[in-house]
């Protein structure tokens, strides 16, 4: 018992000492929960009784979680104070202070044993997504190479990024041992430029194939000439019947639609090719002359027509489709030429054949523009022709292929010349420096094995695919130095370890410049290149998926929205709100306004579809522009975008736990702890026992269980306020002026009474919860981790030099980069 | 004239396409034990268009393909009378389905009745049952999988004309010609090919004998945790590096010496009975010899599409309009018994491999003891995509108990048959096919 009070009074100690950075509030001591335990559950579960119950002595569990070796019991002294089991019914019970101090301080004692298990890793390898960037930067070659590879799993916090979540697999391995000789086989090429296929499509007459212009490679292929293994046609429909038959070449609005079952309808209005015998791979150039048209009344319509084009395949009820770029608006009367390039890697593909027209490629433009309420015009977009180039060569060999077999001018002999294209491409693989000794493992393994190819090219191929292939290029931080610093990152290593976090790839020239003169970490520098680099597009890289991950914006894509009770909802308004979210996020980035405006603002950013959700008037065009926002819209700041509201509900109506949840996790960082196990989600849908409920009354039922009652109370007061908003976030009228549906008194006693009286209270109270949140989450993505403790004392500790730079979110992003955390290995 | 890109030449299959060093279909799935010193195999035998279903009070109600009463004392029906001979060998299963599938259009569903991919809304599948298998048994024989179909080659998406899809859930093309799949599993390959393959094999073993030497000297660079991820790196080499030396040992060992007047290669799909039999018969050798012990064959596809829906006209099961397997799916069978007349021809040439497999003895036990074999379509009626019809027979010696027809209460996911099916094969996994559980009721 003595050698036990010391350890707790050791460790109060130290929890005190930690207690700012834990949680909010003050940490509770084993001190005042030991006599607590002794008196309910010592009568049964003591050391100093004969058979103690279930073998449990309580006095004997380790009060130390962190080092301790009863983590596990403690967990099921959790569970059976939350299932209300423990104490026995015919014993004197707990009061619900005494619960909540004893639940309180093993959850408090469990999240920091977590913490301590987090080890300051820094070697992980690249995420699906920026291995496929690195190897299109790299090799400049637009494919998507990451298609192929598993889907990456997701850290404790939602990070995709953490290296504890990214394993490797021997079947991943191969894959991108497959995925290089193929990549590889694409930029460095050998022979004579292969034939191209042009030809040119004038509505309802068959193709026509069209000369080799002077300035490029590669011979014109007659697919008339050449058996039958290749044939064309035309895919044109301009209207269901003769009625509404337009003039050749004119498109109504209409798009490929999903027919509800494994497929898209064809557009009723479409122009384009049906190929039998694919192109199945190189890049595609596409071009359409289109003009706007008025048709028979003169008149314009309200909104002009738009241009896209998409390529994919067909099956025996429709297509697989995929639009080339973002529509083009077409508002000219008179005919213009619009080019569409694309890597015919990254789009369906039919089956390899036999071909027939129900499994074949397709191209096609069509109108995606919408006919606005009330206007007896159509928008009409009139298309005179469109071409095809397959292969588009621009040159021969490709750039791709001058960029890595640079020419000789020099005059290098054949080994030297080798070792310096091996040299120059596994110093941007590796992203720094390569030491000597591996550069002559590359050289001598290309002599050894140079024979043995066919080509020359081949064993240049062979020698790059090691280095595509290699630890140093699939995982962060690849650069080795000799006698470099235990401690703190090398230069090339913090190029990339920014280059990744703000542009999920590789750094470019101008940060790679830096790290070699050794100018990096000057003063002003990194600053200087961290803003750099968020006004690059690159960084939408860094907004789209932080704001996704912390966000839980995937979610959007789970809830099934109910179409009966939601018939606006689709998927162009689910796109429309997610990227809401994002914009919103890169507007307070970049113009570095303070992250206060998470929890309210008067503007977002809109486009058209969702304007229109939220009864905001005068926004046309689906690009998306900033509004400002009064009080009577009802919305500003997360808490109310409809990307938040919609994925926290449960497709029927809004869900205020999920919502109450979502703040406390991702917003304030207080998660409350986890349900116990085997308790099921509210699921109103499948539960019989919550059929017809509505969600407050299914709320007060799930309350009214003593196992969830102790967390909820904590939870759903959070979330009553979201009630103003449904399940997609329309916001509702209350039901009289009187309603006290949105009335919820909070934990800390504050009663708020609807959502802006909820955002007020955030505002004065948390402010300081919600810049460590962001901190840290941002810290969690910067480093790829999930945070130690030093990491979060060290974002902790930046909250008042935030407060200085006036909660700027770009300052924020820089206050991390510029951190010890962040600069360390 | 240049050959079409889809034909499969035996070039292509030996090198099982490109830089994969003809590497066995993929899935990171390790086996939980080594392999077993007498080997374990699967084959699934799919139809297209479901079933006869009748009720018990139409003149036609016996040709209903389900037994009317579950458990074990169900009666054959006369859809499957056909395979009584084998009712200790063999499980009747009510009420399974892939859940994602269930509101779609029962033609659908073929391509994904052995992976459970949710096509709802692409056609973007996932591997299949048996290419997940393949990956790790394939690495013991010489070649992974067998994959055939009575029309060939892999159809259009949608109604494809093969069971099984790789990794990236592309469509694997199916043989359909016997006479060049007995060349295949039992003839010496050409020198020119083998020396290619040979040659693929050992350029793929020296990058990665350089790789596992360049993450080496990498590690002593790292920290401790670091260390620990670098490992699952070097850990996943030395497995694709012992992929390869398998692979390699493979192209030393003799053939197998099969002789051909085993097996009646001079049939063709006009004669479907033949045909089919010898395709089954092909896998039999297959297994006997230990040449695969993967095994998928489509005997028809869903739809009316190939040679395969003409096989009812050629057997003069059912005319007119309800000619063609097709036709029969939707004839009225409440009324007309050709459709149940075709289940039973179906069920009698599952029967007919059963024969063949339980007549084969390795050691103590039958080879159906140590196979399972799944017999089955994605649709009970046509048009309608559960309650799927599925068979599953052999097994007995990896704890399957047999005898029953299990009729689920509510439809239940297919995955779930699975799950099981994959575990007493040596695979530790818990999730496949958008299973929510297993199915223990079927094993010892």
């Amino acid at each position: 018992m003595r050698s036990a009070c010391f350890k707790v009074v050791a460790m109060v100690a130290c929890l005190l000492a930690l207690a700012p950075i834990l949680i909010a509030s003050e940490p509770i001591p084993f001190s005042k929960v030991a006599p607590l335990l002794k008196q309910h559950c010592g009568k049964c579960h003591d050391s100093m009784i004969g058979k103690p119950k279930g073998d449990l002595k309580i006095d004997k569990l380790d009060a130390d979680l962190v080092r301790g070796k009863d983590g596990d019991h403690w967990q099921e002294v959790l569970n059976r104070l939350n299932f209300g089991d423990m104490p026995p019914k015919d014993e004197p019970q707990l009061a619900k202070a005494d619960r909540d101090l004893i639940a309180g301080w093993i959850v408090q004692e469990m999240r920091r044993a977590a913490l301590t298990k987090n080890q300051a890793t820094h070697f992980r390898r690249l995420t699906r997504r920026e291995y496929e960037r690195t190897m299109q930067d790299l090799l400049g070659l637009g494919i998507e190479f990451g298609k192929r590879l598993p889907e990456d799993g997701r850290s404790k916090e939602g990070f995709r990024n953490d290296g504890d979540a990214l394993r490797m697999s021997p079947l991943q391995y191969e894959m991108y041992l497959q995925i290089a000789d193929e990549a590889l086989s694409e930029a460095i090429v050998s022979g004579p430029a292969p034939e191209v296929h042009r030809y040119r499509l004038e509505a309802r007459k068959a193709p026509v194939v069209l000369p080799k212009p002077e300035s490029r490679p590669g011979e014109s292929y007659d697919y008339r000439g050449k058996g039958k293994t290749f044939s064309i046609g035309d895919d044109c429909q301009f209207g269901k019947t003769v009625l509404t038959q337009q003039p050749v070449g004119v498109l109504l609005p209409s798009a490929p639609q999903s027919f509800g079952e494994a497929a898209l309808k064809r557009p009723d209005f479409r122009y384009g090719f049906r190929l039998h015998h694919p192109f199945r791979r190189g890049e595609m150039l596409v071009r359409v002359r289109a003009s706007k048209f008025l048709g028979e009344s003169g008149k314009e319509s309200a909104a002009p027509p738009q241009l896209a084009v998409g390529i994919g395949c067909t099956n025996l009820h429709g297509i697989e489709i995929r639009a080339i770029a973002e529509p083009i608006i077409v508002n000219h009367l008179e005919s213009r030429t619009y080019e569409f390039r694309a890597r015919l890697e990254n789009f369906p593909l039919p089956n390899p054949g036999p071909f027939r027209n129900e499994n074949c490629s397709i191209l096609y433009a069509w109108n995606p523009a919408t006919q606005a309420a009330q206007d007896p015009n159509p928008p009409r977009l009139k298309i005179e022709w469109m071409e095809l180039e397959s292969p588009y060569l621009e040159q021969w060999p490709p750039a791709s292929h001058a960029g890595i077999l640079f020419p000789n001018i020099a005059g290098l002999a054949k080994e030297e010349y080798a070792r310096e294209v091996i040299r120059r491409f596994a110093t941007r693989a590796y992203r720094g420096p390569v030491d000597k000794a591996e550069l002559d493992r590359l050289v001598s393994f290309w002599l050894k094995n140079r024979g043995e190819s066919d080509a020359p090219e081949a064993g240049i191929r062979e020698a790059l695919s090691l280095v595509l292939t290699s630890s140093r290029f699939l995982a962060l931080p690849a650069v080795r130095a000799e006698n470099a610093s235990k401690e703190r990152l090398t230069n090339h290593e913090l190029a990339s370890r920014l280059s990744y976090f703000l542009w999920s790839t590789m750094p470019d020239d101008a940060l790679l410049q830096l790290a070699e003169g050794g100018k990096l970490r000057e003063p002003g520098v990194l600053s200087g290149q961290v803003r750099r680099m968020l006004k690059d597009p690159k960084a939408w890289q860094f907004i789209e998926q932080f704001t996704e991950q912390w966000l839980e914006l995937d979610r959007l894509q789970r809830v099934n929205v109910n179409k009966g009770k939601y018939p606006g909802f689709n998927d162009a308004l689910a796109t429309a709100m997610r990227q809401e979210t994002a914009y919103f996020f890169a507007h307070l980035l970049r113009q570095d306004l303070a992250i206060l405006h998470f929890l309210d603002a008067d503007f977002t950013l809109v486009n058209e579809a969702l304007a229109r959700h939220y009864g905001i008037p005068e926004v046309t065009g689906p690009e998306f522009r900033l509004v400002k926002l009064d009080a009577s819209y009802k919305r500003g700041g997360l808490l109310t975008q409809a990307s938040v509201l919609t994925g926290n509900s449960d497709g029927l109506d809004g869900h205020p736990i999920k919502r109450g949840m979502w703040l406390l996790k991702n917003l304030l960082d207080d998660p409350p702890p986890p349900p116990p196990p085997a308790v099921p989600e509210l699921d109103r849908a499948n539960d019989p026992k919550l059929k017809g409920l509505t969600i407050k009354q299914a709320l007060a039922l799930h309350r009214s269980n003593a196992s969830c009652s102790g967390c909820h109370a904590k939870i759903d007061p959070w979330g009553i306020a979201f009630e103003e908003y449904d399940a997609i976030g329309n916001v509702r009228k209350p039901k009289s002026p009187q309603s006290i549906d949105w009335v919820a008194e909070l934990p800390t006693g504050v009663s708020v009474n609807g959502m802006a009286e909820l955002k007020k209270e955030l505002l004065r109270t948390r402010g300081d919860d919600l810049r460590r949140a962001v901190l840290r989450k941002v810290a969690a993505y910067a480093l790829g981790r999930s945070l130690t403790l030093t990491d979060m004392e060290a974002m902790d500790a930046l909250v008042p030099e935030l407060k200085k730079r006036k909660d700027g979110l770009m300052s924020l992003v820089e206050l991390v980069v510029m951190s010890e955390a962040f600069q360390k290995k | 004239m240049p050959q079409p890109s889809w034909h499969l030449n035996r070039r292509t299959i030996l090198r099982g396409g490109g830089m994969a060093l003809a590497l066995p279909w993929l899935e990171a799935m390790a086996p939980a034990a080594p392999a077993s010193p007498k080997p374990k195999r699967f084959c699934a035998f799919f139809f297209g268009n479901g079933v006869s279903l009748t009720k018990p009070t139409d003149p036609t109600s016996d040709w209903n393909w389900f037994p009317r009463t579950d458990g074990a004392d169900y009666k054959f029906t006369k859809s499957l009378e056909t395979l009584s001979g084998h009712r200790g060998d063999l499980t009747i299963f009510g009420q399974l389905s892939h859940p994602s599938s269930r509101q779609l259009v029962g033609h659908n569903t073929g391509d994904v009745w052995l992976s459970g991919a949710d096509i709802r809304q692409n056609l973007n599948n996932s591997i299949s049952i048996d290419q997940f298998i393949a990956r790790d048994y394939g690495q013991h024989t010489r070649i992974p999988s067998l994959v055939l179909s009575s029309n060939g080659g892999t159809g259009m998406k949608s109604r494809a004309t093969t069971i099984s899809f790789d990794q990236q859930g592309r469509a694997i093309p199916a043989e359909s010609n016997p006479r060049s799949i007995f060349e295949r599993l039992f003839e010496k390959p050409a020198d020119g090919d083998r020396v290619a393959r040979e040659r693929a094999l050992a350029s793929g073993r020296k990058r990665v004998d350089f790789l596992l030497e360049d993450a080496r000297s990498l590690r002593g660079q790292l920290g401790r945790p670091d260390q620990q991820r670098l490992d699952e790196f070097l850990s996943s080499l030395s497995e694709v590096e012992s992929r390869l030396a398998r692979a390699q040992t493979w192209l030393g060992k003799a053939m197998p010496n099969v002789d051909r007047s085993r097996i009646n290669l001079e049939v063709s799909q006009k004669g479907p009975t033949e045909y089919i039999r010898t395709m089954m018969d092909l896998i039999v050798l297959a297994f006997e010899t230990d040449t695969t012990r993967v095994a998928t064959y489509q005997i028809s596809s869903e739809d009316g599409h190939g040679i395969c829906d003409r096989f009812p006209g050629i057997l003069k099961i059912g005319t007119g309009k309800h000619g063609g397997h097709h036709g029969l799916s939707h004839s009225n069978p409440s009324k007309d018994s050709s459709w149940g007349e075709y289940d039973r021809y179906l069920a009698e040439q599952f029967a007919y491999f059963l024969n063949r497999l339980s007549a084969i003895r390795e050691g103590e036990t039958r080879v159906l003891d140590r196979t399972l074999a799944l017999f089955g379509s994605g649709t009970s009626s046509t048009h309608h995509a559960r309650n799927y019809p599925i068979i599953l027979a052999g097994g007995k010696d990896f704890g399957f108990r047999h005898g029953r027809y299990i009729k689920a209460r509510e439809e239940r996911p297919l995955g779930d048959l699975f799950v099981t099916m994959l575990q007493r094969l040596d695979f530790p996994v818990r999730k496949f096919a958008e299973n929510s559980g297993e199915f223990g009721e079927v094993v010892a």
